[in-house]
């Protein structure tokens, strides 16, 4: 169930969007992390509405997100099968192993022995953090009681809807994993998710090393022995994104820090990469982008601006850069879901 | 200005990362060549840092969310600017590359498996044993409501991860010494160097809890028996006790 759920699904439902893409940008990492984000985004969508409707609301969640979860990864089977018989391929060609020049080999073992030991630390390791009182314990409590956000995660208590964390729904996804594969929520959290959530922060950075290696492929791996590095050796402060990553997986900040962010800086290279005029077939891209702002919602209340921020100054420099505005109105078209989410924070 | 240094301080720590990040990044001034890598990486993530400096934006920030400043320096792409560069600086000599560039990054990172909150996992819900064989001893049965439970500072933020069927007296929000709510009276009575068993009592049952889980360390003045509060169990640093002035009821 938990291949099922954290491994075919969103890949399938990646296939979907895959259809959308330039034929160059269709690989396994890209279907992966663009139908995870899509996934969790879904689950924003339908659990937000719940949370506030019903209180007692979490086998509804649990029912219309399998539902959901269900009919996507179909379609996309479905659909790229459909393609796969028409075109014959559903994948850019990706260089063979054997192709690869043994300097290559060698760095590329070395990255997966690196991301290979952080899985291993996050399995075999407990990582202590006070915020796992509110948060996995959120998930506890979803899971066995069915409630939403009534009741106080510190002691148990009644309390009445906490709107800082109510839209923030990552807790309740990790309840639903927890729920369908019958496993404790914070078995889930510590144990389980690292070892899918790690891999997926190292998919999107290396789909960003494709864009900016290009032209001179065999030093990704190079790249990437960094970027590992960087995570491991990264725990200067308590609050940088290496920490979060490697200490704190489970939490939506994490998830903000290490898997929305540096997915909206892969789905900028993919918009704006190569000339203009050449560019076809983004609108899995910009949809992506839309996407990416919902999901992050639901990491945590912060992200609503965070991302708004982000894309804001990014939409200025490309469309000063392009002398385009079509930029900025496509790019404050993705921020809708964030100004509709922080919009909801402050009235309600 | 001073509040946004310290915010600045404390995310980067040591400096390393930040050192590292503007020496790549005054590279990438000079050497990128991609307009797209150039609009991201440089002026994209310069705007950023220019704007996390000014005082009307960290005041801004303030009105929306407080405590989570630093947060905006998460929207700078440090680690694929510093292995980016890092690679096209040195990138003609691949081996060479790899071997200084790690280098640099162990000797002056921190590795975060050093970490002290990071210890060998004692079970697969990693959180400590004890904590566990406490829950199991109180837990209860399918057929009773939940119970509460007075316990120590030790164990406040792992029971509720365990199981929701126990509740506490108070939680993390009394532990961190900045959070509004001030002290707890049980847990004032609980850190007490001699804990005074009467007033103990007579607070948890105030407050409906039917067991008090105590450090074996701790000093007890008093006589628990005699005010129906009995030892129904132990781990290696805790004393389980049942207060049976307060009933645990059936599920209805």
């Amino acid at each position: 169930m938990l291949i099922l759920l954290l491994i075919l699904a969103p890949f399938g439902t990646g296939l979907i969007i895959n259809r959308y893409m330039d034929e160059e940008n269709r690989s396994l990492g890209v279907t992966y992390v663009a139908g995870f984000l899509t996934l969790l985004a879904s689950f924003q969508l339908i659990a937000v509405p719940v949370v506030f409707m019903d209180p007692w609301g979490f086998e509804t969640v649990v029912d219309i997100f399998t539902v959901v979860t269900t009919l996507f990864t179909g379609m996309g089977i479905i659909v790229t099968m459909h393609y796969w018989r028409r075109v014959g391929k559903i994948f850019h060609k990706q260089p063979r192993w054997m192709e690869r020049s043994r300097l290559e080999q060698v760095q590329w073992i070395l990255v997966f022995v690196l991301i290979g030991l952080q899985l291993f630390m996050a399995i075999t390791h407990a990582s202590f953090d006070g915020d796992d009182a509110f948060y996995v314990v959120q998930s506890v409590i979803t899971d066995e009681t069915n409630t939403l956000y009534r009741i106080l995660p510190y002691t148990g208590g009644s309390t009445r809807l906490d709107m800082r964390h109510a839209m923030a729904v990552f807790p309740l996804w990790i309840a639903y994993i927890a729920r369908m594969t019958d496993i404790h929520a914070t078995i889930i959290s510590h144990t389980v998710l690292p070892v899918f959530l790690i891999p997926l922060t190292y998919t999107i950075y290396y789909e960003i090393g494709k864009k900016l290696f290009k032209e001179k492929a065999e030093q990704l791996p190079s790249y990437m022995i960094f970027v590992c590095l960087l995570q491991i050796f990264g725990n200067v402060s308590v609050y940088n994104n290496a920490t979060f990553l490697l200490m704190r997986t489970w939490q939506g900040k994490s998830m903000l820090a290490n898997v929305v962010i540096p997915g909206i800086f892969m789905i900028l290279l993919w918009l704006f990469e190569g000339e203009p005029e050449k560019r076809s077939q983004r609108g899995g891209m910009w949809f992506l982008l839309f996407m990416i702002n919902i999901a992050a919602a639901m990491m945590s209340t912060a992200s609503v601006f965070l991302n708004s921020f982000l894309i804001a100054v990014m939409a200025v420099v490309f469309s000063l850069q392009e002398k385009n505005v079509k930029i900025m109105l496509k790019m404050a078209i993705c921020c809708i879901p964030c100004v509709v989410y922080a919009l909801l924070y402050v009235l309600l | 200005m001073r509040d946004i240094l310290e915010i600045f301080q404390g995310f980067t720590g040591s400096g390393f990362f930040t050192i590292l990040y503007l020496l790549t990044l005054l590279y990438l001034w000079t050497a990128e060549k991609n307009p797209t890598f150039r609009s991201i990486f440089v002026y994209g993530a310069s705007i950023i840092q220019i704007l996390f400096f000014l005082p009307v934006f960290f005041y801004g920030y303030q009105l929306l969310d407080k405590g989570t400043y630093y947060r905006i320096l998460w929207i700078l792409p440090m680690t694929i600017t510093i292995a980016y560069a890092t690679v096209k600086i040195l990138g003609r000599y691949p081996i060479g590359s790899i071997v200084i560039g790690a280098v640099m990054i162990v000797v002056c990172g921190q590795c975060v498996y050093n970490n002290v909150y990071i210890s060998p996992a004692e079970n697969v819900y990693h959180i400590p044993q004890e904590a566990i064989d406490v829950c199991d001893i109180i837990m209860p049965e399918e057929n009773e409501e939940r119970v509460k439970g007075v316990f120590p500072d030790d164990l406040i933020h792992f029971v509720r991860q365990y199981t929701d069927r126990i509740n506490m007296a108070y939680g993390r929000d009394y532990l961190a010494p900045d959070w509004i709510y001030g002290d707890h009276p049980i847990r004032k009575v609980m850190n007490q160097e001699e804990i005074r068993i009467s007033e103990l009592v007579r607070l948890a049952t105030e407050e409906k809890c039917q067991y008090i889980i105590l450090e074996k360390k701790k000093k007890i003045v008093g006589d628990f028996e005699r005010l129906k509060v009995f030892k129904i169990g132990e781990t290696t640093n805790y004393d389980i006790y049942r207060n049976y002035q307060v009933d645990i009821e059936n599920i209805k």
